[in-house]
Parts: structure tokens; sequence; C-alpha cells
């Protein structure tokens, strides 16, 4: 793919300016969604993308994450690079559940500042625009249209659900219209450097600095400006805009990169089933449906969360065999008898399966789950000592759990070995306990980057507001997973689309009402 | 009836034991040295593969352990494989790892992996002989 009409951010003349309504800063999900759509409305856009056209190290080097809290590897997970991170896109896409949204007492500062109904017809413009298909997430319904045997579960506290799967990278798929488009100039290799405030009582952003590797340097001026450029970076543009705002940019409550959140992965036990695996492949792997794919996994009810008082729980399920599962959680988790057991007596298999091939054959279906994490104020992106060539600093990662992550996945455990006995699915095996000193120790994120800069319509409580306007500006804007106050266990790729066709809808609604420039309050 | 558990306990404990030593020894060879084609496929495997796949060890959630990987048929292992990855009817080979790796969709269609492919020749090769050295064989 070439994008002939874009600009190379290396060779902009330093002190060149470049005009527009609104200027989007990343080319990921996010900002490729709201460009399109701003487009399409007629309106000047101006994307700027920090990469080219693929992974270069020289543009990763401009932002390398200093990670000191758990485990994590950031660098594996972000792409710079035109596309972001929808370049290995696994395709999962779900939507949050009304629950999710919705204010949870037993989590603490929970609930979005608009409903699962509100944004339900951004969720199906999402859906036209991933190709997925309808807007149906009933297992019920997915399952009878493709003959798919589902647990026989019953519902009230376990339920089955289904997700759908079509992997695009935006940059490929969206990138030649958006090259076509007169009226967008995109340019590669265009870092952003600053966020220059006009001078007056209100916040208002005039433009921003950009920079790139070549050390040159240009300015962008619009009406409207949207950083989406991913939950961590977002956060860390925030913080080092200290120019006019010593604490940075929106963090007028301290809140800029605070409730970092990640779904969490934690393989927790297996299920025994009495039919043959082969009876249940819908949910061990992906298969058909409409253009893309589905996949059924299993959750707790949001009957049942609140119950129990937990977060959103969801599991997938993958074929394994019990040997080699009961042989990894012995050397991972430490040993048990029961482990121990289920070892020792199988003598041939243990041999077989030592060689780490792990050819052995898949009897058991193994709980991998995918669960949400409460919003932990202490789980932060912060800004690092370390700074980057050109003199930001760099980000810092601490993600942490809380006990109530752990304490969920242990109760949603219980809950769904008793439904698998007595609904007739098997029996199964419980592989996590009660008694830890690390929450989830060997839980890995699932790269979902999501909370740190979350709406609030309270200044105090949030650092965006219902459209992810910053509290205390008057035209600047975040998009992405960021603003999400909680993640449920959807994967947030939906979400983000959907989010983002909400926040374009809203610019193009403030762009039509606006008669006069930016930066007189026209709310 | 005391004796008989301190016997059961007693055999449990040495089957412990033995089964850690067999495991502790199961994994973590010690790598080759890397040519510097295979420190570049290095690279190339940080980038593009480390996001689901490990060289040794179990896998993850994202992808299967490429541990052993040369000389497997493709689709065995511990993972939840896709029917098509299953019945691909493909023995891994640094050929068929550089056939699939350039179009992996085309190559498998509806396998599950989640990448699109890899068009340089001479990435592509780094990268292979980058797996075959550190994936233990």
């Amino acid at each position: 793919m070439a994008l002939n009409s874009f600009r190379d951010g290396r060779t902009i003349e330093t002190g060149s300016e470049l005009r527009a309504d609104v200027c989007i800063v990343g080319a990921g999900a996010a900002g490729i969604t709201i460009a399109r759509d701003l487009v399409d409305s007629g309106l000047r856009v101006c994307l700027l993308e920090a990469g080219g056209l693929s992974i270069d190290p020289e543009v990763d080097a401009l932002s390398v994450v200093e990670n000191v809290g758990r485990p994590y590897q950031p660098e594996r997970m972000r792409l710079r690079y035109f596309g972001g991170t929808t370049n290995h896109w696994g395709g999962h896409c779900v939507p949050l559940s009304p629950s999710d949204m919705a204010h949870r007492d037993w989590i603490s500062e929970s609930a979005w500042p608009y409903s699962f109904e509100e944004l339900q017809p951004h969720y199906e413009a999402a859906h036209a625009l991933l190709g997925i298909g309808e807007f149906n997430y009933d297992p019920q319904v997915v399952a009878a249209r493709s003959g798919v045997n589902l647990f026989p579960f019953s519902g009230q506290n376990v339920e089955s659900t289904v997700s759908r799967y079509n992997p695009i990278r935006f940059g490929l798929a969206f990138g030649p219209k958006l090259d076509a488009e007169p009226n967008l100039q995109g340019v590669l290799y265009a870092d952003l450097s600053t966020i220059d405030l006009k001078h007056s009582e209100n916040d208002s952003v005039a433009m921003l600095g950009v920079r790139s590797v070549a050390r040159n340097e240009f300015r962008v001026k619009a009406r409207y400006f949207v950083l989406a450029c991913g939950g961590i970076e977002n956060a860390r543009l925030l913080l080092s805009a200290t120019q006019q705002r010593p604490a940075g940019l929106g963090n007028h409550s301290d809140l800029v990169g605070r409730y970092f959140m990640e779904h969490i992965w934690y393989e927790s036990g297996y299920i025994v089933p009495s039919e043959p695996l082969a009876h249940y492949q819908a949910y061990l792997s992906e298969s058909a449906l409409d253009k893309g794919r589905k996949r059924f996994h299993i959750a707790l009810t949001p009957a049942e969360q609140r119950r129990l008082r937990i977060p959103a729980f969801r599991a997938e399920l993958q074929a394994k065999s019990e040997t080699f599962w009961s042989l990894w959680s012995i050397r991972n988790r430490g040993l048990t008898i029961h482990d121990v057991s289920a070892v020792a007596g199988r003598p041939f298999e243990i041999g077989h399966a030592m060689r780490c091939r792990g050819s052995t054959p898949a009897d058991v279906m193994v709980l991998g789950n995918y669960v949400e994490q409460a919003p932990n104020r202490e789980s932060r992106v912060t800004l690092s000592d370390q700074v980057d060539p050109l003199g930001r600093p760099n980000a810092r990662l601490d993600w942490r759990l809380s006990h109530l992550d752990h304490e969920g996945v242990v109760k949603a455990q219980e809950v769904i070995a008793r439904e698998v006995g007595r609904s007739g699915l098997g029996r199964m095996r419980i592989g996590i306990r009660d008694r830890y000193e690390v929450e989830l120790e060997g839980g890995v994120g699932g790269a979902h980057h999501m909370g740190t800069t979350r709406m609030h319509p309270d200044p105090k409580l949030g650092v965006t507001d219902g459209h992810g306007r910053v509290h205390h500006t008057d035209n600047l804007y975040v998009a992405g997973s960021s603003l999400f106050p909680t993640c449920g266990y959807a994967n947030p790729t939906l979400t983000i689309v959907a989010t983002s066709l909400r926040m374009a809808s809203h610019i193009k609604d403030r762009l039509a009402r606006d008669s006069e420039p930016a930066g007189i309050n026209s709310i | 009836m005391n004796s008989l558990r301190t016997r059961q306990h007693a055999a449990e404990i040495a089957l412990l034991i033995i089964v850690n030593i067999l495991i502790a020894g199961c994994s973590d060879s010690t790598q080759a040295r890397l040519s510097e084609n295979a420190k570049r496929g290095k690279e190339a495997f940080i980038a593009y593969c480390s996001q689901c796949h490990q060289l040794r060890g179990a896998g993850g959630s994202a992808g299967p352990s490429l541990a052993g990987i040369i000389g497997r048929p493709a689709g065995t292992g511990e993972f939840s494989y896709s029917e098509a990855m299953r019945n691909s009817g493909i023995t891994w080979t640094p050929a068929t790892l550089d056939l699939f790796l350039q179009a992996p969709r085309e190559t498998i269609p509806d396998n599950q992996m989640a990448f699109f492919g890899m068009e340089d020749s001479r990435v592509r090769a780094d990268l292979i002989e980058y797996i075959v050295a550190a994936s233990g064989n």
C-alpha cells in the first residue's frame, strides 16, 4: 500500500504550518475511525501518525515504556505505525454489557457517563464498519443458526457468550480511501511535541507543535484536536504537556494516567466434559459466521456478579491435555497433591509430555479467564525519569491488581464448578488458591490499555467528560480505550470504534453550531 | 491405619520430589550462539511474534508455544487450534514456515493466527533461522 497524498513528517520544513478543522493525533483504531467519519461530512482533517507504514526502531525509540509494577512487556503490545495495534489485532469483537456501563455499588468508581442504550446505535454502526454482520450477541440465536452444541447451563448464574471475529488492519483497510480524500491531509513520521494553549481565560488549544526523528519542527492549527495514541501514550502526552500547565494538561485532579486497567489472562482450572471434546468445538476454536467468525465462551451473569460482588468474569475454553496442564501447574503454581496424583497415574504419558512438545491428545477444556480488573487508583501511568532521544520523558507503567480481582476469579470458579456438575456437563478441577501473596500471580495482560483518561462528568472525578473532551479545555478531546471508566471483560476494539463514532458525531454537531472560531464556548 | 497413611504420605512426597526434579530439567536448554542472521531474526521475532508465541516452555492464551516446532505436524501441540490448522496436513520445516509466514491466510485458509504476512523474504529467512536455533531442536 502507498499513501501518495500523505506527507512525510521528516521532510516538512521547520516552521511550516498546517491547518484543518480537526487535527487527529494517532492513526489507530480510534484515530482512523474518527478521520473517516469526519471527512465523509466534508470537514478538513489533519491526521498525524508518529510512525510510517511498518515497524521502525527509530520511531519506537521515541516511546519506550519503563515498567515498574507487575511483570509486563509493553513493547510487545504497541505498534507505532499507520493502523496502530490493529496491525496485530486478533479481530475479537464483543460489546460491553449494560451492567458493565451502569453503576455497580460493589465496584468503586464504576459507571460510565452514559448508558449502553445510548451507545448502541454506535455499536451498530461499528458493526457495519468492521464487517461483522448484525449486532446480535445472543448465544442461543447464533448457536441455533449454526447448529452449535451449547453447554447445558441454566443461564441463571453461568451463561454462554458468543464473540464475533474479523481481524482487519485499519491502515490497509481504510488507508487507500483516506489517501484519496482531498479533505484529508495525512502526515506520517509526525510525533506530537507540544500542545499550545491560547493565552486567554479559556483553556483552548491553539495549535500543536510536531516533531520528527529528523529533528525538524512544524505546527498544526485546527479548531478541534483529538489525541488517539493509545492508553499509555495518551496519558504520557497529557502529563508531559507542562509548559503552560505544570501538572500536565487535564491533570487538575491528579487523575491522568491513573486507573490503568488491563484484561487479565489467568488459567484457573479445567472442565472434563461427559461428551467428547469435539462436541463443544464451537467453544474451543473459531468457526465461520457471516463474513467473519465466531467463538463461544462462558461468563458469570450480571446477576451473579452482583450477588458475589465481583468484577465481570469470562472464560475462554482451551483444548489441552490433562497431563500436560497438571505438569504445567505443578511447575508454575507450586505442587499440589491432586496434580501429582493426576500425573502419577499415567507414567507413559508423563514421559511423552516431558519432552515439552506437548503432542499429547487434548482431553479437557482449560478455563482461560479473561476478566475485568476493578478500577484501581494506584495502577497508573506516570512519567519516567528517563527521556526519549528528543527530550520528552518516557512513560512509566505501574500495573496493579487488587484483592477483589483475585477473589473474583476464585469465587467464579466455585460457581462454575457447581454448575458444570449440576447441569451434567461434566466435572471440574479448580487450579487457583484462595490464599495468595500476589494477586493472580503469573496472570498476564491481554494487551488492552484502558482507563488512563477516564470519563466522568465531574472534573474532580474524571479527566474527560462524556464526549471525551478534556475537562477545563474547550477543544481538546481524547479518544480510545483510555476513556473507559470500567472495562468489563469485553475486548475493547469494538467499543473503541463505537465511542469514536459517538465522538465524531459530537464534533460534527459542534462544528455545525459554531459560527465563530474555536476558543469561544459554544456548547 | 496410621502406618498405611504414613507410607502413603512418604510415597507421595517421594513422587513430588521425583516429578519436580524431572520437570525442572525439562525446559530452559542453553541457547546456542546465534549467527548474525539469527540475531536479526530475533529482533523480528520480538517485533512480530512475541505478543502471542514463546519459543520454549508452555504456550499462553493467544498462541501456541513454538518449542520443538521444527518437524512437528501443524496443529498438534498444547493449544486450541482451529480445524483448518489441525487438518492442514503440513509439517513445519523452514520451507513450509517460509510459505506460511509470507501469507498465512492464503496458505491455510480460515486459520486463527492473527498475523497478516511478512513480505520481505530476507526478514522471513532471518526469522526462520532464529526460530530453528531457539526453539530447542
